[in-house]
This record gives structure tokens, sequence and C-alpha cells, in this order.
């Protein structure tokens, strides 16, 4: 490259040039600002995204990370403030919870939850949910004040205003109702029910407990050192209610990062056919302006300068139409949280500088780079040949061979990182992107095999229309190629995101239907981790006494033991159930029937998949766990799914723990009740039934089951946008692409219309050319997006959470591939169509010489 | 060809590489929202005015005045690091806000009409930081409270004590802190009490019981450690401790208001508030006090004072566009001074209320001799402009 700077004449000569082919021109800057478009409106919606479950996250109640349990009696109040201001103590609220009875409506028994509300907004953000017609002054500053939740006030026909008798250890008491909480999130909703909510203060004097506190709830800074407190008050972790769905929320956010990233791969895909399309089509000018004695350098550099000329405002505009589409689509999901949480500012979505930077770069960057490999053949070649089409299509053909000989490493090298084990997410990334890329340079050559094996089909139905149509394919190559390559990685990626989200949700769903599968759940409400410790033990008189209320059609028991191992903390479960529940179990490896009576008799232990995963265990290996009789090594024979965020866990039957823990005392109870009878009526005989005693909670499941697939429905409303945003920029993408190779065969066209084809004919033609390479399109995107989904499933999910996704890869959604690409194809056949069936022949052969 | 697919990929691989780089984002604050639910709307019946000057009792009213909606002990000053002389600037301010005029007899210790809410904030001029932070307490249980004798306010750790000298000239012991950050200074009255208004009652509308009552103690010889992240720093210099109490202080025609806080080379100090209309333009009921080395006091009045911004400063963080630095001009009182931002950025926005209160260098003149000096200037009541 001798020359740097450009002659002036060869800018004039690109210049008009582009301004001759005002469509063509257009075509590439849009073709450009689609790609950068994608990108940056998908960055824009998972910030969406991220933000709508956030938000969600936190309305789950009980933000909590530990908890300062006493004795039964409760503890000095005076821990409080010492605890407070302590270093690694984020926040801290104190709580005072009892019983009381309701005595104008028959043996109901009420939660009172007394908390203070200046302390507590990080712990209770629902209650602020609506607040604001409430007089939260009057509930701290007046004694004998409460609110309750719409629904549970309904129930009881209580209004606004009204006083309520309470009847508290054998005394009377009474509190006026000054406000209704109205939740609209059904958990926040469930866990208010049947719950009187007062201040700290007036928990105290209705529950006669001046001077102490039932616990203290509080959020610890990540790695924080406990602070230190007397015996005999404990540390508990929260078992918090969200654990579940918070490993989903790590994983759910790295997935969002993998659709950008698939987004980038499309984005670049569809720049690189732009560019690449400018420089072929260009061919006999460069050949021309050759012979005339433009040296190679200055060639170089203007064809480079042209990218760069398309490639600024393509980018400029592509990021303007990535905010809009982006924002535009993010308003309906904005819309919708809106209407779920109040007074949350989620409109103003900030313009992340990164997102327009890297939208920038991309576009700018890959104009340039996907100049590069059309622009050194076009130059590196005689003049003379450069003038001949026929070379380029053969010299096309050569680099099919070529190209799909390097996509055919490129997939090898994926499978070879994929098959090599380890965490490495980026690993993960590698496979992708090999894969990906890989795919994408064989396509050219499957779409010339595909043509081939179609020929003999299309020769005894296409008619003479069809032949020509599909023999055009292969003979355009050095334009269909990376054409249909780019319109395949697009439309697989909207198949292999399609995939991804709905296994995703199929895994939660299925998770959920199988582990929370008992109606109700019966705990004490405080946690128990430790063995040993009698905190959070149902009485076994208890047990008995709710098993036998009518409606109950079967009871397991479990409790969690926190385990110090040497790898970190591992929570044992301990399960007391029936064969019917064992089964339900979602085994991956092991048989639930081989394992039964040998878990039964307790001889067994079954380990999570994560626990597997990050322990390097596998069927056969053998666990250390420590019991009070010492380190003992079980054998691992099964192995289940759970989604939970923590490091894994154990699974010992009931015989076991008894035998190696000496102990047999169960904390939670899971009820099924009788089929056709009403869940409701169930709990309210379960209460009746614990009476005043014991201080127990009943929760309904099915509610929990329900409002977690709200909650998950509601945060996959924001991906399926995402999809649709693909979707949308696929269709475009296809749009321009083929309506571009289209406007540049008008001469050929036009030399068919000179040799005697009707306009119908014409236009049926090239409607049908745009047609197979959208179904050639289509067809290449199936498999590569089923693999897509794979991968993401497999090797990218797999690799940093350890768990399998359930994949859910129904024919719809592959059938997608094929009903975005024909029919996208067909319409971007038709505008050169119409108008070339309107140009008179002889025009169009004059205009493109 | 080959070369130009090796520039593809690497490019591609540092495209994906910036499309997985994580990014942070904020989540609003559930206990501001709460907060402001709790405590905004309230009805002013039943809680005392300040309607006309009272007499001043100290050490007495160095304490709370709970039949008062609201009350602050407000420290803010300017410091610097005897090893290397970096500059720091510092605000801890403690807010006794009352739920009911009344407090009910409970038989709970957490019963309470009372709510104390601290500010602290630092300002690391060379680092270019401002950190803040916002805690919120029930004034009960010893967690927060505030009393005249000995004299002490507190909210947790963050606490201001009174630490020896005179009711008029107490010496005072300041210490914050946070996980992060710590500060402890000690503080000696250079000054005594001064009252601000008309012998403590700072008028700030033209409505009647709009208005403070509101001393200062100017100039307090400051010195202690603040240690921040992990470095600690010997630091010394001057704060201004202001002392309000109120029920309410804006008119309806009012939307904020831009304080003024400055102690000068040559021994002199100067508090103005400029009460800002509606409509635009300063209310006639902006004043402020311009104090001598030896205590003595001469009234500003609105009339005869030019503070004309000189620039503006956009918070990227809630879009409000605050005025940074100003020229303040009085011929009367022979002031002619540039008051400039010592970092622009020191906005407290994850606070309940936000407003900018930062440290502010002074140069100019004082009866035509050069002086410099520093202060700190509070901008209260701007909102973003759509």
């Amino acid at each position: 490259m001798k020359t740097i700077f450009v002659a002036p004449f060869l800018i004039r000569s690109s210049f008009r040039y582009f301004l001759r082919h005002p469509w063509m021109t257009f075509l590439a800057i849009f073709g450009i600002a689609l790609g950068v478009a994608v990108v940056t409106a998908v960055d824009l919606a998972n910030q969406g995204a991220m933000r709508a479950m956030r938000l969600t996250m936190e309305s789950l109640s009980g933000q909590s990370t530990h908890r300062l349990v006493g004795p039964v009696g409760g503890m000095d109040e005076a821990v409080f403030g010492q605890l407070r201001w302590s270093q690694g103590v984020e926040h801290a609220a104190p709580v005072v919870e009892g019983s009381v009875l309701a005595v104008d409506f028959p043996n109901q028994v009420l939660k009172l939850l007394g908390v203070d509300l200046v302390a507590d907004a990080p712990f209770r953000p629902h209650l602020l949910q609506n607040a604001e017609g409430i007089d939260l002054k009057s509930l701290v500053t007046v004694p004998q004040t409460a609110i309750l939740s719409v629904e549970t006030a309904t129930r009881f026909g209580l209004k606004n205003g009204e006083r309520l008798h309470l009847l508290v250890a054998g005394k009377k008491r009474e509190v006026t109702i000054i406000g209704l909480l109205s939740a609209t999130d059904p958990l926040i909703r469930q866990g208010l029910a049947d719950t009187l909510v007062v201040d700290v203060a007036t928990a105290q004097e209705l529950l006669d407990f001046h001077g102490r506190l039932t616990r203290v709830d509080l959020i610890l800074s990540p790695g924080a050192e406990k602070p230190p407190v007397p015996e005999p008050l404990r540390w508990v972790e929260t078992e918090r209610r969200t654990q579940a769905l918070e490993g989903l929320t790590q994983s759910f956010r790295l997935n969002l990062s993998v659709l950008s990233l698939l987004a980038l791969l499309v984005g670049m895909f569809i720049i690189f056919n732009t560019i690449t399309f400018s420089v072929v089509r260009r061919r006999s000018l460069i050949g021309l302006l050759r012979a005339q004695g433009v040296t190679r350098g200055e060639l170089l550099t203007q064809l480079l300068a042209d990218g760069l000329l398309l490639g600024i405002p393509g980018t400029a505009l592509g990021l303007i139409m990535g905010v809009a589409l982006g924002k535009g689509l993010l308003i309906l999901v904005v819309q919708t949280i809106n209407d779920l949480y109040f007074g949350l500012q989620v409109t103003g979505l900030p313009l992340d500088l990164t997102v327009m930077v890297k939208g920038g770069l991309l576009g700018v960057g890959a104009s340039l780079v996907a100049a590069w490999p059309a622009a050194w053949e076009a130059v590196s070649i005689s003049p003379s040949t450069a003038l001949s089409r026929a070379a380029l299509e053969v010299s096309a053909g050569r680099g099919v061979i070529r190209a799909g000989g390097l996509g055919a490493l490129m997939l090898a090298g994926s499978g070879v990182i994929w098959i090599v084990p380890g965490h490495n997410l980026y690993a993960g990334f590698a496979v992708l992107g090999f894969f990906t890329v890989g795919a994408a340079l064989l396509t050219p050559g499957l779409m010339v095999l595909l043509v081939e094996l179609s020929k003999p089909v299309m020769r005894r139905y296409g008619g003479w229309m069809g032949w020509l149509a599909l023999g055009s394919v292969p003979r355009n190559l050095s334009r269909t190629g990376v054409a249909v390559a780019a319109l395949t990685v697009s439309v697989a990626t909207v198949v292999g995101m399609g995939i991804l989200v709905e296994s995703f949700r199929g895994t939660v769903v299925r998770w959920l239907e199988e582990t929370v599968a008992s109606d109700i759940y019966v705990s004490t409400g405080e946690t128990s981790t430790g063995a040993g410790v009698e905190v959070g033990i149902l009485d076994p008189g208890l047990i008995e006494t709710l098993a036998k209320v009518p409606g109950v059609a079967s009871v397991g028991l479990g409790r969690r033991v926190a385990l110090e191992t040497q790898g970190g903390i591992v929570n044992l479960f301990v399960l007391d159930v029936d064969w019917s529940r064992f089964s339900e179990r979602w085994f991956l490896k092991g048989d639930a029937k081989d394992l039964w009576p040998r878990f039964q008799k307790g001889e067994i232990l079954l380990v999570s998949e994560s626990l597997a995963f990050r322990r390097k265990l596998d069927l056969g290996s053998l666990l250390e766990i420590p019991t009070p009789m010492g380190i003992k090594s079980f054998p691992i024979v099964g192995i289940y799914a759970d989604f939970r965020a923590d490091t894994g866990s154990v699974t010992i039957s009931r015989a076991m723990f008894a035998h190696y823990w000496g102990e047999k005392a169960m904390a939670s109870m899971g009820i099924r009740v009788e089929e056709g009878v009403r869940i409701e009526d169930v709990m309210d005989k379960l209460k009746q039934a614990a009476g005043l005693s014991s201080s127990v909670e009943i929760q309904s499941n099915r509610g929990l089951r329900q409002a977690s697939l709200d909650i998950f429905d509601r945060t996959f409303a924001v991906t399926r946008v995402l999809r649709l945003l693909s979707v949308l920029i696929a269709f475009f993408g296809i749009w321009t692409a083929l309506m571009a190779i289209q406007l540049e065969r008008t001469r050929e066209l036009a030399v068919f219309r000179a040799l005697g084809m009707t306009h119908d004919e014409l236009f049926r033609m090239t409607l049908m050319e745009t047609g197979i390479m959208g179904i050639i399109a289509g067809l290449l995107a199936m498999p590569l997006g089923w693999f897509m989904g794979l991968i993401l499933i497999e090797v990218i999910n797999y690799r940093s959470f350890g768990w399998s996704l359930h994949r859910d890869a129904s024919l719809g959604m592959l059938a997608q591939a094929l009903v975005i690409s024909v029919p996208t194809a067909l319409v971007a056949g038709a505008f050169p169509a119409w108008r070339m069936a309107r140009t008179p022949p002889l025009e169009s052969l004059r205009e493109n010489l | 060809m080959r070369r130009g697919w090796g520039i593809s990929i690497l490019a591609g691989l540092l495209v994906l590489w910036l499309g997985v780089w994580p990014r942070h984002a904020k989540t609003p604050s559930t206990q501001n929202t709460l907060m402001t639910t709790m405590l905004g709307g309230g009805e002013d019946a039943g809680f005392e005015r300040a309607l006309e000057p009272r007499p001043m009792y100290f050490p007495e009213d160095h304490g709370p005045h709970p039949r008062f909606k609201q009350e602050w002990w407000y420290m803010t000053g300017n410091l610097s690091s005897a090893d290397d002389g970096r500059r720091f600037g510092f605000e801890l301010t403690l807010f006794r806000l009352a739920l009911t005029p009344e407090a009910r007899e409970r038989t709970s210790h957490w019963g309470s009409s009372q709510v104390q809410m601290g500010h602290f904030a630092i300002t690391d001029i060379k680092g270019g930081q401002f950190h803040h932070f916002q805690r919120f307490s029930r004034m009960a249980m010893d967690l927060a409270g505030a009393v005249a004798q000995p004299f002490r306010v507190w909210l947790g750790n963050w606490s201001i004590t009174g630490d020896g000298g005179s009711p008029l000239r107490p010496s005072l012991h300041l210490a914050a802190g946070t996980d992060q950050i710590a500060l402890d200074l000690k503080m000696i009255s250079l000054k005594p009490v001064v009252l601000q208004g008309d012998a403590g009652l700072s008028r700030k509308s033209e409505e009647p019981g709009n208005a403070s009552y509101y001393y200062s103690l100017p100039r307090l010889e400051t010195s202690g450690s603040l240690t921040l992240h992990g470095q600690q720093f010997s630091v010394s210099g001057l704060s201004w401790f202001d002392r309000e109490w109120s029920t309410s202080a804006l008119g309806k025609h009012q939307e904020g208001w831009d304080w003024f806080a400055l102690q000068l080379s040559d021994g002199w100090d100067l508090m103005f508030y400029s009460m800002r209309e509606k409509k635009g333009g300063s209310s006639s009921s902006s004043a402020g006090t311009l104090i001598d080395p030896q205590g003595k006091t001469v009234a500003i009045s609105n009339q005869g004072m030019v503070l004309e911004p000189l620039g503006h400063w956009l918070s990227p963080k809630t879009g409000i566009n605050y005025p940074s630095g100003w020229r303040l001009k009085n011929v009367e009182a022979g002031l002619d001074l540039e008051v400039m931002p010592w970092l622009k950025d020191q906005e407290l926005d994850r606070t309940v209320v936000r407003y900018w209160e930062g440290a502010v260098r002074v140069r100019g003149t004082h009866d035509k001799r050069e002086v410099h000096g520093n202060g700190y200037v509070e901008l209260a009541g701007y909102r973003k402009v759509p």
C-alpha cells in the first residue's frame, strides 16, 4: 500500500456511484443501521429486563439475610441498640410477633406482627405498597392501632376505622383498624393474610411483652463478620422465600448477557453482508479503474474509505433506531411494571454510554472489517478478471469450498471445547462463538448442496421458471452466499433464543410443580438450621393432631440442617415421606424405584446436581459429611435437580438422621389435601386445631406456587419483547439483503424481459428466487438454531451453574424459522419485482452499465 | 482473504467481550419512599411556631425543642490533612422530626413520636469523590436522642457531644462513621453563640410563623482524624455549627433556598440565605449576618446583596441543574467575593430530600483588602427541569 491519500477523482467516483444508485446506497446504510440497532435495542431491553427482575425481587417480602433469635421468652430489647450500628450491619429491624384470638370471629387466630416502620422499610417493602392513604404516623404514635390487608378485612367484614376485639393470653384487648393494605403482588398478599400489622411498641403492649423482642431481622454486608451476641441468642441465616428464585435470577442475568452477545453476532453478520455486497457489486468498476492505472493501494484505501462512508451514517442511524426500538418496546413492559408497583420511577431508562459506544464501535468497526476481504479480493486479481462477472462467480465458488473448510474446522474446534469439561464460562462463550461463525461459513456450501438436491424436484414440478430461479441462486454465489449465511444466523438466533427462554421457563414450572408439591406447608416460622437446637421444631403431638384434621390426604415431614463441611456450608434435607412423594423428586441420575427401599432404610444419601457439579461428584463417588458420630463417607447413588442459590444440598431419610444424629424431631410438614376439598377450608381447620398453644405458620403452597410462576411470567414478558425484537430485526435484515440482490439484478432481469418474458412471469420468477433463498435460510436455521439452543442450555448454563435446564424445543419453535424467513423473503422480492415489471426493459438495460 | 477473516474474528471477540461486560444500576430506595409517606403531608396544627423573638437560654437551647415540628444540629467544615495538605469537606446533620406535637404515654420503651434522621457526607477533594450516607431511627430506646445538659445529640454512633467550654462558647466532640469512613473531631469555639435574624428569630417569608429560631457557632477550631477507606488522615480546619428549629419555614410562593456560610481569612464570617421565589428571583425575606472577629454582628438584608451564579452543574444522577459558583457582592458590607465549589458534585442524591451541600472556596475583597477562605453552601428545593 504505497498511497495513503486517496486521489480526489476516486472519492468523486465513489460518491457519484452512491448517488447514482440511491436505492442500493440506502439499503446498504439501512443494513448497517439494522446491525447496530439490534445490538443497541437488545442491550437497552436487557437493562429493562434486569430492572424488572430487580423490582420483582425487591417486592418479595423478607429481604433479610440473617435473623437473630432468642429463647422462647424472647430476647432483651437492648440487644437491638447494641447491634444496630455495628460494623457489617447494613440494616436491622426489631420484630415482636405473637398470636392473638379475634373474639368476634369464633376461634379465629390472627398473627400479630409488630415492626418498627422507621427501621423496617428495607425488610418489608410491601408495607409501602399502597401505604399512601394510610396514616402511618398514627400507627407509630397512637397506641392500639393496626393495619390489615384488604383481603383479610373483607374476610372478616371489617372496615377501616372499626375496632377489633382480641383475646391475648386470656386478657381482653382492642385495636382500631386505621388502614387497609391492598397488595397487588400475590406473594405479598399471601404473606399478609390473617396478619395484624402494628407498631413494635403496640405489639409489646398488646402481648405484654415489655422489654423483649421476638427476633431481630438483619441485612448484613456481604462477607461481613456477624457481630458478637450474648448467649443464648443465635444467628440464623434466613431461608428466604425468594431463595430459589434468586439462583435463577443469577442465571437469568447471564442469559440476558448471552442474548445480547447473540444480537451482536447477528448485527455483525448483517453489516458484513451489506458491506461485502456493496464492494462485490462494484467489482467491474474496480476492474475499469485498475485498467486505467489506479494502483491497488489507492483502490484498497478507497474501498475501505467507502466502508466508512456507508458505515458512519449507518451507525448513526442505527443508534437512533436502536434507542427508539428498544425504548418503544420497553414501554410495553414498563407499563405492566408500573401497574404492579406503586410509585416506582421506571420510565426514565438512562441511556447507557457503554451501550452507545458498543453500538458505535460495532457499526464503524464491523463496516471496516467487513470491507477488507472483498476489497482485497477485488484488487488482488488482474483488472481483466475483475471486469468479468463470470470470473467472480468462479472465484466465489472456490471461496465457498475454502469457507466451508474453515467452517468445518471451527465447528470441530467448538466441539472440542465443548467436550473438555470445566466450569469456565468463557470456554462456553467460545463454543457458541466458534459454532455460530463456523456454521455461517458452511452455509454457502450447504446452500449449493440444497439447490443441487432440490433440482430433480424443481425440474419435475417447478416449470422452466422455477428451474431458472433455482439456478440463479448458486449462479450469483458472490451475492447470495453471504446474504443467506447472514439470514441463517439471524433466524437461527431467534430460534435459539426461543428454545433457551422456553426451556428456562419450562424448567421453572416443572421444578416448582414437582418440588412444591404439597398444598399446605406447616412450620414454626422459625427456621432451624442447626441439629440439636430445639427452636423451629414441630411438636410431635401437634404433627399427629394436624395429620388427623379432616381433608388432609397425606403428610410429609422435613427438616433442614446446615452442615459445615470443608467445601463450605451444605444444606442437609431430612425427609420423612411416602413413596409417592419420593418418586416425585426430580431425579437426573439414578432410578427412584431402585433407590427407594435403600433410602428408606437409611443406607444411602442423595445429592443435588449443583453439589455434584461443584464438588465434581458423580454416581459412585464418595461424599464425606460430618455427623455427630464423626465424619462419615457415603457413596452417591442418586442425583436430583435443585435450583436453589446455595452451594448444594444432600437429602437423607429420617431413619438415617436418627441413626447418625440421634434425633427424630422434624421442623416442617407438607400436607396434601384430599381431592375436591378446598385448601382454604382445610387451612382454617388446621389453624383451629393448632390453636394458640403453639405458634405455627400455616401457608398455602398452591398460592406460593402460583405466585412464583406469576413472578416468572412477568419477568419473561421482557424476554418475549427481546425475541420480538430479534424477529423484527431478522425480518428487516432479510428484507434488506434480498431486496438489494434483486435490485442489482435489474439489468439481468431486463435481458429476460427483452427476450420476451412477460411482466407477470418476471414478477413470479423474482418472487420464486427470493422465496428459495428464504426457504434455504429457514431450513438451515432450524438445525443451527436448535444447536444454538442446545449450547446455550448445555454448555453455558451448565458451566456457570451446574444446572440442567429441561430442553423444550418444540417443533413449532423450529418451524418459526421458516415462518420468519419465507414470507419475509417474498415481501422482499415483491418491490424489485414490481419495479422491474413497471420499467421498460430498455431503460433498465441502459441504466446499469 | 485469510488475513481478513483473522481480523474479523479478532474484532468480533473484542466486541463480544464488550457485550458481556457487567453493568450496574441503582434501585429506588424503599426507605426513602416510606419515610416520605410517613413524614410528609402532616398538619402543623398543635405544634408551636416561631412567631416572635424569645429569650434564648444556654445551655438549655442547645437541647431539643420537641414542640416544634423540626429541628437540626448542622455541622459543616473544611479540613486539611497535616501530612500533605489534602483537603476534605464534611457534613454531619442530625434532624429531629416530630410525628405529632404531643408524645403519648406508652408503657413500651419503643413508644415515640419523634424520629431522627442523620446525614453524613465527606468530600474528598483530591480524590474527586463525594460520599454520603443517611440513617433513620425513632428517638426511643437510646437509639437516637438529644439532651441539653450535658449536651449530646446522637443517632447511633453518629454524635455531637459537649466537651467543656462555656454555655456560650462550648467545645464539642463530633463522631461519625460507616463501615468505610470514620470521622472523629474535637472543636473549640473561637466565637460565642451568634443569634441569627431578629435576636434569634429568622424569618423565611412574609407570612408570620414561617420562621425559625436560629443560632450559630460560626467558627470552631477543629482537629482530629479522618479514616477514608482504610487510609487515616490527621486533619484540622474550621467548622460551622448551625442550630435551627421551626414548624414551617417556606412560604407558599417559595420553592427553596441557597444558603451560604463563609469563613474569611481576615477573621470575619458571613451567613446569608437567599429564599427563592417560585416565580423566580429571591424573596425579600432573604437575609444574613456578617460576624466580626470578636463575634459582633451586622445584619445583612436582601437589598444590596448581589448574588450572581457564575455557572451551572447538571447532576447526571438526578438531572437537576444546580447553580455552581457565585459572585457575591454587597457594597454596604464591603464584600466582593467569588464563591466556587471545591467539587462540582456534592449532591446528596440518595436521601429523602435531594439537595446539594458542599464545601466551597472563597476569593475576593472585604473592605478593599484581599481575602480568601472556605465555607459551605446548601442548595435546597431545586427540581429537575423537564
